[in-house]
């Protein structure tokens, strides 16, 4: 075959792509396949694309791109391919090839934004879609990509700008609405959850719109349908930042409706998210254990210490043990995601308070040694626990964390010895509070994030405890202890609600919430007013 | 003493080691020691963390040749060493009841498990109730196409390796596993090996098999 021939094929297939003749273009494909081998498994790629099989979209991609290094459209359709697998490592990974090969198509770029997005590379996200922003025909994705990047940086103003534009081209459209109640989440969270709800009118199935709605309405306390919305984040196309569970369950059933658990069978209740959402979640585990007492625990190495102590009669098994479950369907239920729970116990506020209660346990001996050192050490009175900074994504990093710098009029108290329980990377906060302060105390040789008893120890081990939304909070809130939680003003975790100065999860949390209109130092100046003249009092 | 605390000071920066107090591999990935290994997972629930690295790869080797296992194929296994009731135990929850059947024989007993918790004592009610079968050693390998027998035994004893590849001849389907194959002085028998046309592959954790595909 001539190549003109060819090309004509190729233009055939594509006009048969665009007008979605999906038959069509599989039969040209497969005789363009006989001359171009690499070309026709690509049409043939794309169309497994959009019929939606994706693993045989992968497949024939895959091999184009293997025989012809330099085939444009098997490159360019690896990019969303990988986003449907949720994928997104692969998909970054051929949308930096597949950029470099065509920098200038556009849906190329936005794919590639896509993947980079989901992976937390905002900036470079930004950076991919900036030049193909066109105010007068804007794209749509492009628009909504801009705004989900100008979001995660924090640059509201901009957000705020392209928003204005996205509704006027295409506020009908469920993509940009909710993208709306997305940005009006933290400052707005009854302004956003109407934007979702008009949002879910348009695609009321779209599982993405009912997680991020799930969080705004936990913010609001509007629990009973908070928690419903909130198990969409256990379906894939929620991916990574949902909350995905260990691959080592899958093949068992997942649980997530209380009421079809048979008591008689064993049930595996599975710790997910992050070790501070796992506690929390574990605040109705007494509740749950009465309803259905054959439960095994699945939980982290380094939690196990706490558990089997605080739930004795309780069986805790690693995370390996999954296999065990889906090969033994007699005589276990399946697994229950620890977040679901929340759903039969807490449907309101007043479910929260009512169960306030300790619940985690720590070991005696070690509290009594670390009191001892440290107040034999010093001669102090006091110790005062404090941690600045927490977050696993950079959003939440960015939300959460309160330079150690700002903290000035607390460790200006000399009359009371105060212990780093931060954990992570902490070597120049350490040598700036060292060259500045003769009251703070680091306990080497104790990582906190492996040794979790030994920290939940010293947390315990504190009078006071004053601390930025983290994982100790939660630890320190479990115990009873007193905590004074600090909260900016650029967003918290929903359960700490919106506003108050108590925590409804918690017997003895003190929430402090820095106001837009108070400066740094009135913040910390009240906090160190209101947690050290307590601990003076004491 | 694990092997690898005597050599440490003497390597350059191994990037994986795996080692006991018999042996040392370094730059290699252990898969059995984490905290989503199965192995490990079951080990713990009968209070057995503490077996050597042969036992961890054999009940890492059972899972791996039972994983795929649905009905209507049936098990039976047939431990012919008390020292091997771990392994039999790991067929029995691991299969569970992906085959239509679990038939446990142990001529010569089983040993006492510490089941650590209530979930691990429902697997070994279950699996005595596997135990109380009419299986004998003469059933070994007169089973339908759907029976697949595995043979447990242990190479501190002789003839009880030798009965062991003896009646894996007559095996259709299965594998015999043998825990210590690769020590010193182990018996190899090999005129039995030969006669029979099989091959007992030795793993570097000390144990050998050889399987009937």
């Amino acid at each position: 075959m001539k190549q003109n021939e060819l090309m004509k094929l190729a233009a055939d297939a594509d006009d048969a792509l665009k007008n979605n003749l999906l038959d069509k273009a599989l039969e040209i494909s497969e005789v363009i396949s006989r001359y171009n081998r690499s070309a026709g498994l690509a049409y043939k790629g794309v169309v497994a694309l959009r019929k939606e099989d994706f693993d045989l979209a992968e497949e024939l991609l895959l091999e184009s791109f293997q025989l012809n290094a330099k085939q444009h459209l098997a490159l360019a359709n690896l990019i969303p391919t990988y986003i449907k697998k949720r994928d997104f490592k692969k998909a970054v990974a051929f949308g930096e090839q597949a950029h470099a090969a065509m920098p200038k198509n556009q849906s190329v770029c936005i794919n590639f934004a896509a993947a980079l997005l989901q992976e937390q590379s905002y900036s470079k996200a930004l950076e991919i879609l900036k030049p193909h922003l066109d105010l007068e025909k804007p794209n749509v994705s492009v628009l909504s990509g801009l705004i989900s990047c100008y979001r995660s940086l924090f640059m509201k103003t901009e957000a705020d700008e392209m928003l204005v534009i996205a509704e006027k081209h295409f506020g009908d459209k469920h993509e940009i609405i909710r993208l709306k109640a997305d940005t009006l989440a933290e400052r707005s969270p009854v302004a956003a959850l109407e934007s979702f709800k008009a949002a879910l009118e348009k695609d009321p199935k779209n599982i993405a719109t009912r997680w991020n709605m799930s969080l705004v309405q936990l913010r609001l306390g509007e629990f009973g349908e908070g928690w419903v919305n909130y198990d969409n984040g256990l379906l894939p196309e929620v991916g990574k930042i949902g909350r995905p569970l260990p691959k080592l369950f899958e093949g068992a059933k997942c649980i997530t409706d209380m009421d079809t658990i048979d008591p008689e069978k064993w049930t595996y209740a599975v710790c997910e998210q992050g070790i501070g959402d796992q506690v929390l979640f574990l605040g109705v585990l007494r509740q749950f254990l009465n309803d259905y007492p054959k439960t095994v625990l699945i939980a982290e190495k380094r939690f196990r210490p706490i558990l089997q102590r605080s739930f004795p009669e309780l069986p805790v098994h690693p995370y390996g043990s999954g296999p065990f479950l889906s090969a033994n369907s007699e005589v276990v239920n399946g697994y229950v995601p620890i977040g679901s729970f929340q759903k039969k116990y807490r449907s309101s506020k007043e479910d929260f308070i009512k169960n306030r209660q300790i619940y985690l346990n720590p070991d005696q001996a070690k509290l009594a040694k670390f009191r001892e050192i440290l107040l034999k050490k010093t001669g102090a009175d006091r110790i005062v626990g404090f941690s600045w900074k927490g977050g696993y994504w950079e959003r939440a990093q960015k939300t959460k964390t309160l330079d150690i710098e700002l903290w000035d009029p607390i460790f200006k108290d000399q009359s009371t010895i105060f212990v780093s329980l931060q954990y992570g990377e902490v070597s120049k906060e350490k040598e700036y509070l060292a060259s500045k302060y003769k009251n703070i105390r680091w306990i080497d040789g104790l990582d906190f994030k492996k040794d979790l008893d030994g920290w939940f120890a010293l947390m315990c081990a504190c009078d006071e405890i004053i601390s930025v939304s983290t994982a100790l909070v939660h630890f320190a809130g479990a115990a009873g202890r007193s905590v004074h939680l600090l909260l900016s003003d650029r967003g918290a975790p929903f359960i700490w609600g919106l506003e108050g100065d108590t925590s409804i999860a918690y017997p003895d949390i003190k929430i402090h919430r820095k106001q837009v209109s108070q400066s740094n130092d009135e913040f910390f100046e009240g906090v160190a007013q209101k947690a050290l003249t307590k601990v003076r009092a004491a | 003493m694990k092997l690898y605390d005597l050599i440490k000071d003497k390597l350059k920066d191994p990037q994986g080691v795996i080692s006991d107090n018999e042996m040392c591999v370094l730059n290699r990935r252990d898969f059995l020691y984490s905290e989503t290994s199965t192995s490990s997972a079951f080990l713990k629930m009968f209070g057995a963390e503490r077996v050597t690295y042969e036992m961890y790869s054999i009940v890492d080797f059972v899972h791996a040749s039972v994983c795929k296992i649905r009905p209507p194929n049936k098990v039976r296994v047939f431990q012919l060493s008390q020292s091997m009731t771990l392994p039999s135990l790991a067929v029995s929850a691991l299969v569970g009841d992906q085959a239509s059947q679990i038939q446990v024989h142990a001529p010569r007993g089983i040993q006492g498990v510490d089941a650590k918790d209530p979930f691990a004592k429902m697997l070994v009610q279950r699996f005595e109730t596997q135990l109380n079968s009419n299986l004998t050693m003469a059933d070994i390998g007169n089973g339908d196409v759907n029976t697949i027998d595995i043979l447990f035994c242990n190479a501190s004893n002789e003839a009880e390796v030798s009965s062991g590849l003896k009646s894996f001849e007559k095996v259709k389907r299965g594998f015999i596993l043998i825990k210590g194959y690769g020590r010193n002085k182990a018996p190899n028998c090999g005129e039995i090996i030969l006669s029979a046309r099989l091959n007992v592959h030795c793993t570097l954790a000390g144990f050998g098999f050889t399987s009937a595909i």
